[in-house]
């Protein structure tokens, strides 16, 4: 229960996360817009923040890497009676945190291009690839509801196609008595 | 009242597919009927926006180079409610 609601915090933080650096990217828009440059102060201000973002980012992607192997580790101890809800909230941590360190990047490149450059880059580039390889192994190996296999084999349910686990698995292991 | 376990012929493929070793087969032929055939109501999951399917899991250690087992199975009750229907199961294995 308690993982379940850190999940659900973790996904609210990462879209308050990615709010913020929409707003950024909406006042860099409107400034250029007007064929103006941030002032001096602003930028500095601007650098300042993301600096706190990407610290921030880290540490959650520190979070996230416990909150990974603790899932892993409960659902394989079968302690997850949720299974489908419990993949999706690490689905979209994953998919969220992607995407604010993609948008990060985007921003840390602009800030680069006109000499500015925030600390803790490689940092974040090698948390955004473990992410893409979370994300890739949960979609692989979490036990997934199959909705077409579910209906494919209801149908089969329906039509009366169905025998005792017995019989199958005397057949499965002794295949010559059957 | 005990709940006899059925499987759809989808199911039997999924579970043969999987090569288990015997010791896994057993649990399988025996936690099933044993576990989960004698009181459905207190081990079966409903799944949240399915609510067509109930879920039932159970995990094994040990076994082949000591691997940890994960196993899935959704099932629905038969329209006479005299059986259990398993409709699509999964299986995972990890080194601990």
């Amino acid at each position: 229960m308690a993982t379940a609601l850190l999940l659900r915090i973790r996904e609210s933080e990462s879209r308050a996360v990615q709010k913020e650096i929409e707003d950024w990217e909406a006042e860099q828009e409107l400034t250029e817009s007007f064929g103006a440059t941030f002032p001096q102060e602003r930028v500095l201000e601007l650098l300042s923040q993301i600096q706190t973002v990407i610290d921030r980012q880290l540490l959650k992607y520190e979070e996230d890497k416990h909150l990974l192997s603790t899932g892993l580790l409960a659902l394989m101890q079968n302690k997850i009676h949720n299974i489908q809800n419990y993949g999706e909230s690490l689905r979209k941590i994953f998919e969220n945190n992607i995407e604010i360190n993609r948008n990060l990047q985007e921003l840390i490149q602009t800030f680069s291009s006109r000499g500015y450059s925030p600390n803790r880059i490689e940092e974040l580039d090698l948390a955004t690839g473990d992410y893409r390889r979370w994300k890739e192994k949960l979609l692989q190996k979490w036990p997934w509801l199959d909705h077409e296999q579910l209906k494919k084999s209801f149908a089969s349910f329906e039509r009366g196609h169905f025998r005792a686990l017995k019989d199958f698995l005397d057949e499965l292991q002794h295949p010559a008595n059957s | 009242m005990s709940y006899s376990i059925q499987l759809t012929p989808e199911v039997e493929e999924k579970i043969a597919g999987w090569n288990l070793t015997k010791r896994l087969l057993d649990e399988i032929r025996f936690r099933l009927p044993d576990d989960l055939g004698e009181n459905p109501a207190a081990k079966l999951y409903t799944v949240p926006n399915d609510p067509d399917y109930m879920e039932y899991s159970f995990s094994t250690g040990g076994g082949e180079l000591d691997r940890e087992h994960l196993f899935v199975f959704r099932v629905v009750y038969s329209r006479d409610r005299t059986a259990l229907v398993i409709l699509d199961c999964d299986h995972i294995s990890v080194l601990p």
